[in-house]
């Protein structure tokens, strides 16, 4: 090896030290220390005795885990896709929109929520639907309906909670649909103009086919982002009622931090963990394939 | 040079005179008292400090509830837990298995003159959970019935003396309700969609008709729990009580007069006695035990205490466990003021004493000290336990019509008893 090639690879090493550093200590660390956790029968804090398989056994006959899964995958499918069609709507219409100023002061405010902790985001909700003294129930009286208990009752609790997190997240996807449409030739919308086609063809087989890599993006980012729903359950319904909006990491905290079981809770981490892993890979090969079509 | 040198080292010497003569400990104290009562207990550790050269106490106030108590157990597993902090006798039962209280021994507790005599032999009892004892216990706070006196009096359920009339009993209570619902939006302003709250009475109601919430691993034996969860969805659906409502907004109910009665804790006292000195509440409010609905008197209650964290990685030193002490007894003897915040103080001298027995508006309810009910000792219970949680999503739901209260008792027996 040449001296130059020899000094490129130890900075080479050099440089990715930090990271590698950074991600054993905070990620691979803690993610196999998990996995031993989840064979014990550990407290939250200390180690337990070994217990081999006995937290997956009582896993797989616990209902609530079910539940909680059952109710993680019923908010995935409340925001994953509407987040992305929605992301994608707002995109076009500000790309479209030729004063400067005006596009991007839209994008701001598409975008101000998502800089906003989500402690703020369940507040300010909690307040503008607060049975008694909230705007949308005065909104609900004027047009005549029945005040509703949105975290209180089955049937809103959960589309209400996919509601806000879709406005608390979708200027991310936004953001990452117009860098996309930003990238697509002009000159092909010109073309088909002259061409006569209308908008819904040029949608169609100019912008949806183009921007399609950036929608394989934006759906398993949200798939992974949303598998790991927590705070705003925790912070809007806290589970209830009667355990509707009761998600899987809910389950972890409450078995983990309430419960003092901290061997179990990691055994419900680490089937999360795999089922993100599979879910994420599998549906990014499947978008991938249709890519590919 | 020489000269520099020599006057230095003499005022450096002069300086650490006083130094190793007045020392000061610092008390790092964490507490999760939010409210009015969190005010009053500061002003409490300004005395404290103001009076004592060498302890201070540094306090710092947290999340009320599972935040608090998680931070407590993280911190003292670490090394990095405070020095003393409050803790609710209720959640002994769930502390003291995880060691992360520090027995305190007899021999301690004389060194500052406390001993188990001078608390409510329930409360002492309570502290000593586990067979040694493990805190302090400050007070007891229960459930009370804030009411408008003004509403009361107009509906004809006041008596010459002030005191509310016909409200005992479940036939007088609903007919005393028709009457305010013929007055005012709501008669009763109670948060509804808190599942705290929904406990704290229903527990009550469970007890005044004598049922028992926990037996021999049975959660809910029988079918009170059925009728307590009915007593109170019943004042849902009469429209007595508004459905699906938040802490805050049963407050300002009370507080702007859309509603006649309040039920809370008496922490809220501080809220309508500061109101009402600053003229912001207008109306003339009272404060009584909670209505009797059936045959015996009971009254949810709990309380605070003052615990040590214990930590192997570090614990406590001699001296600090000294200040820490100091502080307790201090506080114990002076939980008058404690009193302001609407508890009943825990130490039987304070509340036997001519000061307390002559103040407002904590007189009128001093007759809970003998028909209050603690929380059974269990880890299923207790603030912030698997208890509360089961209320806001079980109970809560059935109270606002959304389940029947067989369905939601079953789903609670069920919850509960797989965490057994």
């Amino acid at each position: 090896m040449s001296k130059y090639k020899k000094n490129i690879v130890i900075s080479a090493y050099i440089l990715i030290f930090p990271f590698v550093l950074i991600y054993c200590l905070f990620l691979l660390y803690p993610t196999l220390y998990t996995l031993l956790f989840s064979f014990t029968n550990s407290p939250l804090i200390g180690w337990g005795d070994w217990v081999g398989l006995e937290n997956y056994i009582k896993l797989w006959n616990d209902k609530f885990f079910w539940k909680s899964l059952k109710n993680t995958f019923v908010f995935v499918f409340w925001t994953v896709i509407p987040n992305t069609i929605i992301g994608l709507m707002c995109a076009m219409m500000i790309s479209r929109i030729k004063n400067f100023l005006l596009s991007g002061a839209l994008l701001a405010c598409f975008f101000l929520p998502h800089i906003l902790p989500v402690t703020v985001v369940t507040e300010i909700w909690q307040w503008m639907v607060s049975k008694q003294f909230g705007i949308i129930q005065e909104g609900l009286d004027y047009l005549g309906f029945k005040r509703i208990g949105f975290f209180s009752q089955r049937a809103w609790a959960m589309p209400m909670v996919a509601l806000i997190t879709i406005w608390w997240t979708v200027g991310f996807n936004i953001l990452l649909f117009i860098a996309g449409l930003k990238n697509i030739n002009p000159e092909l919308y010109e073309a088909s103009d002259i061409e006569g086609a209308s908008a819904l063809q040029q949608f169609k087989f100019i912008t949806w086919p183009l921007i399609w890599p950036i929608t394989a993006l934006v759906l398993t980012l949200q798939l992974i982002f949303q598998l790991k729903i927590f705070d705003q359950m925790y912070l809007l319904t806290g589970g209830g009622p009667f355990n509707s909006t009761l998600v899987v990491l809910q389950l972890v905290y409450k078995q983990g931090f309430q419960l003092n079981r901290g061997g179990y809770a990691s055994a419900i981490a680490m089937v999360l963990f795999v089922i993100i892993i599979i879910a994420s890979v599998l549906q990014y090969q499947v978008l991938k394939s249709k890519d590919r079509d | 040079m020489k000269k520099n040198l020599i006057s230095f080292f003499c005022g450096l010497f002069l300086y650490m005179i006083p130094v190793s003569a007045f020392a000061v400990t610092e008390v790092i104290w964490w507490d999760f008292l939010g409210g009015g009562d969190g005010v009053r207990m500061k002003k409490l550790i300004d005395n404290f400090n103001s009076s004592h050269d060498d302890i201070q106490i540094n306090a710092t106030t947290l999340e009320w509830g599972v935040p608090f108590y998680t931070k407590v157990q993280t911190s003292a597993a670490i090394g990095e837990q405070p020095d003393m902090m409050t803790y609710h006798l209720s959640r002994f039962p769930l502390a003291v298995p995880t060691g992360v209280l520090r027995p305190i021994s007899e021999a301690e507790l004389a060194s500052v003159g406390i001993s188990g005599d001078r608390f409510f032999p329930a409360n002492w009892e309570a502290a000593n959970f586990g067979g040694a004892t493990h805190g302090v216990p400050l007070d007891v706070h229960a459930n009370v019935m804030y009411f408008n006196s003004d509403m009361l009096a107009e509906a004809g359920l006041l008596d010459e003396n002030g005191d509310p009339t016909l409200l005992d009993g479940l036939d007088n209570f609903m007919a005393g309700l028709e009457k305010l619902d013929a007055m005012v939006e709501y008669p009763i302003g109670f948060a509804t969609g808190n599942g705290g709250m929904v406990w704290r009475w229903w527990y009550s109601i469970l007890r005044m008709m004598d049922g028992e919430y926990l037996v021999d691993g049975k959660v809910c034996p029988g079918d009170k729990c059925e009728r307590a969860t009915q007593v109170l969805s019943n004042l849902v659906e009469k429209g007595y009580m508004p459905s699906e409502t938040d802490y805050g907004s049963a407050k300002a109910m009370f507080a702007s007069g859309q509603s006649a009665i309040h039920i809370n804790g008496v922490w809220e006292v501080p809220t309508w006695v500061d109101l009402r000195a600053n003229n912001e509440l207008g109306f003339k409010f009272g404060v009584r035990d909670m209505p009797q609905l059936f045959e015996t008197e009971a009254t949810w209650a709990d309380s605070h205490a003052f615990a040590i964290p214990h930590s192997d990685k570090n614990p406590i030193s001699d001296e600090k466990l000294k200040a820490v002490l100091t502080v307790m007894s201090w506080m114990s003897d002076n939980s008058l003021f404690w009193a302001t915040a609407g508890h009943i103080p825990s130490n039987k001298n304070i509340v036997n004493s001519v000061f307390y027995n002559n103040m407002e508006p904590n007189a009128d309810y001093a007759n809970i000290g003998s028909n209050m009910v603690t929380e059974p000792f269990s880890p299923l219970t207790g603030v912030a336990s698997p208890t509360y949680d089961a209320m806001q999503n079980y109970i809560m739901p059935a109270v606002n019509g959304q389940l029947s209260a067989d369905e939601a008792v079953q789903m609670l027996r069920d919850d509960l008893e797989s965490l057994m």
